[in-house]
């Protein structure tokens, strides 16, 4: 393979996925939201969200924890240093791949 | 491509309205104003031992407020924001520290200058701030001429000034609504009217200033009600 196509193929598919992509991109923003502002962002149903987050919560990427705000119990998630990096690793091999379709900068990343 | 912002600046950008939407920074922000504006005419104009007190009560109360304010929101949002529409960390008290989850599900906000660089937020957050350090400034610049102008129409001016400053600083994040920018030109106008000496024109415009906000606290909180009326179950 080559070099400039190993980027592609070392892809994180864990955050690939489109819907997890979004919940990185959310957390990665807000540093901890809560299982309801995630499911109103993403527009995704309950069960989808939660099957997401277990994956990503597998994966050491994003921490889940029940607390009380109040009386209120909430399901609050937050990216972990080792999801922070991953997103981040992510997003610049993107940028590689969107830079090398804009005259061949991507390298420079 | 290059120049559409991005999904992360989008969402930040969404969690900074999502802090305002339901009205209630902002009656802390007219509640604090009012108790202040109050303070600052009674001990000027101190005539009793009851509006002493009185003065001093309300000064002791706007400290607690500046002092206490994201505990206090926290409460509020607890049992009005939270339920309804979900919990977002602030990305206004996030600026000071970085806040992350280590692996041991440890959720204490914690300081770590060696967190992983978050480039785009950072330079997002350091914007606002300046944008918003810059308006306070100038704010208080705009406010000295009630001080030092002795002639009714320099209230007027000085309220239409600090709503153009008001209206430049915060136009990007529209944190600031239409109505408390357009309230303070009518504020300056009404203390104006009144022909005040300088110490109660300065304490009335802090009082006028916080009503404005006090009101555009209450119909956002009115219209956030109004759209979510119903308080989701929490999902355990």
């Amino acid at each position: 393979m080559t070099p400039d196509l190993q980027a592609l193929a070392s892809l994180d598919r864990v955050i690939h996925e489109p819907a997890r992509l979004m919940i990185m991109t959310i957390l990665y923003s807000v540093a901890e939201a809560d299982f309801l502002y995630l499911q109103r962002e993403c527009g995704l149903t309950q069960g989808n969200l939660s099957s997401h987050l277990a994956k990503l919560e597998e994966a050491g990427y994003v921490a889940i924890s029940k607390t009380f705000k109040g009386k209120y119990p909430l399901t609050i998630c937050s990216l972990t240093k080792n999801g922070r990096e991953a997103f981040e690793g992510y997003v610049r091999k993107m940028q590689y791949v969107a830079g090398s379709t804009n005259g061949g900068n991507g390298a420079n990343h | 491509m290059a120049n559409s912002p991005s999904p992360v600046f989008l969402a930040e950008k969404r969690s900074w309205s999502y802090w305002f939407a339901d009205g209630l920074p902002q009656l802390l922000i007219g509640i604090s104003a009012i108790l202040f504006g109050f303070y600052f005419i009674s001990m000027m104009t101190s005539a009793s031992t009851v509006l002493v007190v009185l003065s001093f009560v309300a000064f002791g109360a706007y400290l607690l407020i500046q002092i206490r304010a994201p505990q206090i929101l926290e409460w509020l949002k607890a049992r009005i924001t939270y339920p309804r529409t979900g919990y977002a960390a602030s990305p206004y008290f996030a600026t000071k520290k970085s806040v992350y989850c280590d692996a041991n599900l440890n959720l204490t906000p914690v300081q770590d200058p060696n967190a992983p660089a978050i480039a785009e937020i950072k330079r997002v957050r350091r914007a606002r701030n300046r944008r918003l350090s810059r308006t306070y400034i100038l704010m208080a610049l705009a406010s000295l001429g009630l001080w030092f102008v002795h002639a009714p129409w320099i209230c007027t001016l000085t309220g239409v000034v600090m709503g153009i400053i008001l209206w430049m600083g915060t136009r990007a994040d529209k944190s600031v609504s239409l109505l408390v920018i357009l309230g303070f030109p009518v504020v300056g106008s009404s203390v104006g009217a009144l022909q005040l000496a300088p110490h109660a024109r300065v304490g009335s415009f802090i009082l006028g200033v916080g009503l404005l906000f006090l009101l555009d606290g209450l119909l956002s909180l009115a219209l956030y009600l109004r759209r979510n009326p119903v308080a989701s179950v929490p999902v355990k």
